[in-house]
Order: structure tokens, then sequence, then C-alpha cells
């Protein structure tokens, strides 16, 4: 008993300690991503106000901004301090459900069947760069969900 | 358009889980890597600081945490106080029941050493049988005695190893980091300082004082002169006579070593010699006086004997012991004339290299003595064993004849008990006639001491001899000691 339970104890310690250095390592990739992509959502800003002329692009162009900052907000945030295992899945989250909205968005306002496959890169940026298999996953199954429903 | 969508939908899952896999996977594979050489870094950097045996830190490791602490006092005044525990007798519980029992013993006096001492810092194992213990806080002289005992108290308990129970006790020195300005070292070697004072006086605790530092520094001086001295010239040799009560006849001489250093003057035997056998000079020494001693003792009538005395380093090693033995052949003096005086402490630091040493001795046709007998473990399976020739019965029992008591019947018993075994005995430090009239009347025959005479410089002796002839033709031993 008192064996099983040292094993455990010590087996638990190792995984936190992989959870510790998975995290150190991810958010540093994390970190290489977040500013570039907030950077691209700030281009789209003016993409949607000054290219497209279709109705809603005010709207997308909105909410492109606020993707770019909270991105921003996100990536310095990164930089900043060490974050743990589960607030690096929780951005891979928020991540992802913003990028797959606004693609989303992007349909619902002007619906480009030949692109949307673009469903397809938010999750493979996930794929890449997830910490958890969970996050992962989920990001798969969104993106099939939404592609499908747009196709359909 | 959905059949379209979906093989997209299937193609980017397959890919996007692929991708996942094989990323994780890898930074996986390369963080468990990581963490294993971290942990076999570690594992090693514990085991280097660490006593194998004992499991408490190591010499090593004792140190760099003894010299951070120093460093933490020097910047913030925070006081400690650094003790040496060494056990007394190991060395013979590891001879008597073999190493295995030792390290059971070693394993033992660090656990309670840990309780006793550990509660108040660190505890660690310096090497051998000795420990050191770092205490945190200034602590009085009272409350320090206090630890020393709780700490010898602790060890001095019975233990039951192998089925064998015995008793070890201990000495303990203790130094307060605000002695000095010192580093580690210099605390440790007052710590040390402080222990082996603690051993020879048997007081069981010492704490290092201002006057051990005179003491030491005292010590340091006497080293540095004997490293540079010229011993062919500044050391020589005196020479006690040993007589034999009932002729009043002088049977030999007991050769002792003296010092005349140009910067120290005359230096006590005592301090040079333990100096000597210190920093390992006495196998530079021994030789030279031996030689000196035999070529004064040459000239001496063929009866009269020499004694010379053996420290620990001649006998434990072999190359000296062989030089010893060369110089002896070379000297043209019968070797059954000589006595090579040897004390039990010294045959108990390693009784079969003793053994071996004393043997190649008797072989050339020397005698050996047993030094200082009935202080010290007073052994007789060594009169036996190593064939010893005469036992010289210490000093300290004729000391106390005047004290009354059983002091002459005990004398009595250890004469009548090497007349048994066949065995020659001489008594030490016979100083006055009351002191002699006893020993004779106990039956002793042979004596050594002030009564007769001093040590006197090889040109006296041919004086000397000739006034024990001629008290020899006219009178007792009274007559002889009077005209000395």
């Amino acid at each position: 008993m008192r064996a099983t339970g040292a094993g455990s104890k010590s087996g638990n310690a190792s995984e936190v300690e992989m959870r510790h250095a998975l995290a150190a390592s991810y958010q540093s990739m994390f970190a290489a991503i977040l500013l570039p992509i907030s950077f691209y959502f700030a281009l789209t800003v003016f993409y949607h106000l000054l290219v497209a002329d279709a109705a809603g692009h005010a709207f997308l162009s909105v909410s492109s901004a606020l993707i770019a900052m909270a991105f921003l907000a996100m990536g310095l945030d990164v930089r900043r301090r060490a974050l743990s295992y589960r607030e690096l899945e929780f951005f891979g989250f928020a991540f992802f459900a913003l990028i797959n909205l606004k693609a989303a968005a992007n349909n619902f306002v002007q619906l480009e069947p030949a692109k949307l496959f673009f469903f397809m890169l938010p999750m493979l940026i996930v794929a890449i760069f997830g910490i958890s298999t969970r996050l992962v996953v989920t990001a798969i199954l969104s993106s099939v969900a939404t592609m499908l429903a747009f196709a359909s | 358009m959905l059949l379209q969508a979906s093989m997209i939908a299937l193609a980017g899952s397959l890919a996007g889980y692929c991708i996942s896999t094989l990323t994780r996977g890898a930074i996986s594979r390369e963080i468990r890597a990581r963490m294993t050489a971290e942990t076999l870094r570690q594992t090693a950097e514990a085991q280097a600081d660490q006593d194998m045996l004992t499991e408490l830190p190591n010499r090593r490791n004792f140190f760099r945490r003894l010299r951070e602490r120093l460093e933490r006092g020097r910047a913030g005044g925070e006081e400690f106080v650094l003790g040496v525990v060494d056990l007394d007798g190991f060395k013979s519980i590891n001879d008597s029941y073999g190493h295995t029992v030792g390290d059971l013993l070693l394993i033992e006096v660090a656990a309670r050493l840990r309780d006793a001492g550990g509660g108040n810092g660190l505890v660690s194992r310096l090497g051998g049988d000795e420990f050191a213990i770092l205490i945190d806080g200034a602590r009085n002289d009272e409350q320090l005695h206090g630890h020393g005992d709780t700490i010898r108290e602790s060890i001095a308990s019975p233990y039951l190893i192998s089925d064998i129970e015995f008793s070890v006790s201990a000495s303990v020195g203790f130094v307060r980091s605000t002695i000095a300005d010192l580093d580690e070292t210099g605390l440790i070697e007052r710590a040390d300082f402080a222990m082996f004072r603690a051993k020879a006086n048997g007081s069981g605790t010492v704490i290092f004082s201002h006057e051990h530092e005179e003491d030491l520094e005292q010590i340091g001086r006497v080293e540095q002169a004997l490293r540079s001295s010229d011993k062919e010239a500044e050391m020589s040799v005196v020479f006690q006579p040993q007589v034999d009560i009932a002729s009043g006849e002088t049977t030999g001489f007991e050769a002792l070593a003296r010092w005349n250093s140009p910067s120290l003057g005359n230096v006590r035997p005592d301090v040079f010699i333990a100096a000597a056998e210190r920093t390992g000079l006495i196998e530079e020494m021994t030789p030279i006086l031996l030689g000196k001693a035999l070529k004064i003792a040459r000239d001496w009538p063929g009866d009269i004997k020499l004694s010379f005395n053996l420290s620990i380093r001649d006998i434990m090693s072999s190359t000296a012991i062989d030089k010893l033995c060369r110089i002896i052949e070379a000297s043209d003096i019968d070797p059954a004339r000589l006595e090579f005086e040897v004390t039990e402490t010294l045959i108990m630091s390693d009784f079969e290299t003793a053994r071996k040493s004393l043997a190649k001795l008797q072989t050339l046709g020397a005698r050996v003595a047993l030094d200082d007998f009935g202080v010290g473990y007073a052994n007789f399976g060594h009169i036996d064993q190593l064939d010893i020739n005469t036992i010289k019965i210490d000093r300290s029992f004729v000391t106390r004849l005047a004290d009354g008591g059983r002091t002459a019947k005990v004398i009595k018993t250890m004469v009548d008990m090497c007349a048994t075994l066949g065995v020659g005995s001489i008594i030490e430090g016979v100083e006055t006639e009351q002191e002699l009239d006893v020993l004779q009347g106990i039956g002793a025959r042979k004596v050594q001491g002030y009564y007769y005479s001093k040590p006197m410089p090889p040109d006296e002796i041919p004086a000397f001899l000739s006034r024990r002839f001629l008290a020899r033709i006219g009178g007792g031993p009274a007559s002889v000691a009077r005209a000395v």
C-alpha cells in the first residue's frame, strides 16, 4: 500500500513536471505566432473597410479589429509571464474560437464555397500549436462541423 | 459541394490530427529526454554530496555549506557554532569485530547524531569516525557543554549490532564562527583542535577559546621551524639510565630526543615530537636520532643496552622500518643490545602492520618493549602475539604510590605477571628514595627515573658509569643515588 502510494505520488509529481515543461515549450511557440496573426487581423480591418464593398463588411472590420486587439493582448501576456498548462489550453480555445467565429462571420456576410477549406487553416494552426489533445480534437470537430454546415 | 467539403474536412482532420500527434510527440520526447538528463544530473549531484554509508552530507557538501554560512555570517553578522565529534577507540572496534560491524556502528551513530544534534543544525560525516555539526545561533559555554553532553550521552548508549552489544564514547570540540575571521578550513582546524584536546584530557567536550588560539599559533611556529630545521645539527639525544635495584648496576639507557632550535630555543620534546608526527617529519628525524644514539652507544660497555622510542609513523611504514634496520646493520653494534619501545596505542592503530614491523627488528636480534603499560588497553594478548621482551610500567603508578591504597599491590601484580611470563619489567618515574624502597619491597627489579638520574648528555655517561662502578664496590643503591 505504502509503495503504491509513493509510486502514485511520484507519478503525479512527474506528470506535473511534464505539464510544466510542455507549457514552457508551447508558450514560446504560441508567443511566436500570436503577434503576426494579430497583425494579419489588423490588416484585414483595412481590407474590409477599403477593399470589400459588400454589406456587413463594417461589422467584419470591427470584429477584425477586436480580434487583432485580443490577439495582441494575448501575445503580450504570453510574452510577459509564464503561463500554466491550463492557461495555455484556455488561450488555445479562445484563439481557435475567435478565428473560427471570424471565418463563420465572413461566410455569413458573403458565402464563398470555394473558400470553405479556409476553415481548415485555423484548425491546422491549433493542431501544430495546441497544447492538449482535447484542444486539437475540439478544433478538428468544430472546423469540420462549421465547414460542413456552410457546405450544406 | 457537400461531398467536396466532406472530402476536404476528412483530409484536413486527418492532416491536423497527424500534425498534432507528430508535433506533440516530438516535443514530449525532447522534454522527457531533458527531464531524464536533469534527473540523472541531480541524482549524480546528490550522490556526490552524500556520504554513501550514513546518508549524511559528506565532507565536500559540508565544506560548501560551511563556506556559505560563513559568507552569510560576514554579510549579516549571523553567528553559528561548528562542532566536531570523533569516536574514541573506533579503530579497535573495527579491528576486533570487523569493518562490517564498524560500518553498522557508524550508521547507528549517524542516526543518533541526527537526533541529538540535527534538530539544531546540520549533521555531516567528515570521514572515518569523524562527524561535524553546524548549530545556528549564538550559544554560551554552558549551553555548548550541555549540547556536547547530549551528543556524547546519545552516542554512549549501548549498541546491539550483529548480536554483539558494545559501547563507544565520543569526544566533542566546538568553535564559534566569531572566534576570528576564518575560512572554513581554519574553522574546522580549530574545532578539530578542541576535539583532540577533549580526547587527550578525557573531558568529553572542549570549546575552542583564545587560549587555544595561542597554543595553535605556537604549534604552527614549531611545525614551521621543524620543517626548515637542520635536523642533523639541531637534534640531539640524551640518555636516562635504567638501573637494577638489587645490584645498583646500570643495565641500559633510554635515548630521548632533544631539539635546540635557533629560532625557538629548546623546544619541549612532547611538543616537537607531536609536531613531527603530525607533519610526517618524524620519519626523517628517527633515522638521524637512531644513528646518533647508536654511534654513542657503540662506545659503552658491552652489557649496557640502548632503548629507543619508535613512533607510529616509524612502524606503520615498511620503508621506514627497513631504513632503520639498515642503520642498525651498518652500526657495528650488537642488535641484542638494542631495545625498541612502542606504546599500546601505537600498536592498536594497526596491529598487523605493527606486528610485522616489530618482527623485522626482532629478526635482527633487537628486543621490543611495551611502553607506558597499564594506562592504555593493557591487553595481555599483545605481549603474547608481539613476543614482547620488556614491559615498562607507566610512571603514573609510581606517582600514585604516595597516596597509599592498592597501587603498590597493582604494581606488584604487574611485576609478578612479567616474571611469570618471562618478560622483563622496568618501572618508570622513580623520583624519591621512599618510592624506591616500596618498589624494592614488592620485588621490583629494574627502575628508571630522576632518583638515579635525569636524562644526561652523552659526554656525562662515562662519569656516571664510573660513579656507578665505584658505588657498587662501596655501597647499595642509596649510595649510588647520593653519588649521582
